[in-house]
């Protein structure tokens, strides 16, 4: 049966206190390869970086409500934009990086507690600040996003 | 032995244990760069006057080995101590162990540190080993 759902994002899988890699697949069934990858990359992420100090250099162990969180962006994120690199940070977080050039990238992080952390460098002008991030994208983040892809 | 006081000209390893600390073009990535989350400082060594081999004896010696279970040295991303200046951070060399020192002076605010270790990661000369 393919299932074409409303939006890319069905919250109530990630409302389920289980984090089920099956859940996921059985969420991704018309979705596309790309948002699929991006999802095991995740759930690959959390397996390797889910202990303290994952990185040699004292890093916080990613949380379960990180990779839960990052992975409902990626189901809202508009189609029309590419895929991020994923990536775990010391903090823990989960960061989304979007990379043309050393002077043209745009990064986010997700720490589990409806916080966007974000920075961008586009050319000689920088940014960076925090957004709050429940259902939607916030404004702020599509419009650095155009901007890396103007 | 190496002077307590950093000089700005003076060239600065970060050990690189990930290949995801590096782009397929050979360029660092942020993450490198960010702080320890419970030191609020980035470790490195001093490298100055060292050949090749010296330095990779540092990365195996003094962070590969120390970490249980060892990992594998990948490579490194050396800066100039006047690059990391540039950006507001300091350098304390406490020298523990020999030729160690800490980016400190890292903002609070995570978007603030990330914007940073951009600006480092975009400075940074990656060597693999």
């Amino acid at each position: 049966m393919n299932i074409v759902p409303q939006s890319r994002y069905s919250p109530g899988i990630y409302r389920n206190s289980e984090f089920s890699k099956k859940a996921f697949w059985q969420s991704t069934a018309s979705i596309g390869r790309p948002i699929e990858e991006a999802i095991e990359s995740l759930i690959e992420l959390y397996r390797q970086c889910s202990e303290t100090d994952w990185d040699g250099y004292g890093a916080n162990p990613v949380t379960k409500e990180a990779i839960i969180e990052s992975s409902a962006f990626i189901y809202l994120l508009p189609s029309d934009f590419p895929l991020p690199n994923i990536m775990a940070e010391p903090s823990g977080e989960i960061a989304f990086e979007w990379y043309k050039s050393k002077r043209m990238i745009f990064i986010i992080s997700f720490n589990g507690k409806n916080v966007i952390s974000y920075a961008g460098i586009f050319g000689s002008n920088k940014t960076h600040g925090t957004e709050y991030f429940s259902d939607t994208i916030p404004p702020v983040i599509l419009e650095n996003l155009r901007r890396l892809n103007s | 032995m190496v002077s307590d006081s950093v000089d700005p000209a003076e060239p600065i390893a970060r050990f690189v244990l990930s290949k995801n600390d590096y782009r397929s073009d050979g360029t660092v990535r942020h993450r490198l760069f960010l702080p320890s989350p419970k030191t609020r400082q980035t470790s490195v060594f001093r490298i100055a006057g060292l050949s090749e081999n010296q330095i990779w004896e540092i990365g195996d010696n003094e962070v590969v080995q120390k970490r249980r279970p060892p990992l594998s040295l990948t490579g490194r991303a050396d800066l100039l101590v006047r690059q990391v200046l540039t950006t507001g951070l300091h350098i304390d060399a406490d020298d523990i162990p020999p030729r160690h020192a800490n980016i400190t002076n890292w903002p609070i605010e995570q978007s603030a540190q990330r914007l940073i270790a951009m600006e480092l990661a975009g400075m940074a000369q990656l060597y693999l080993k």
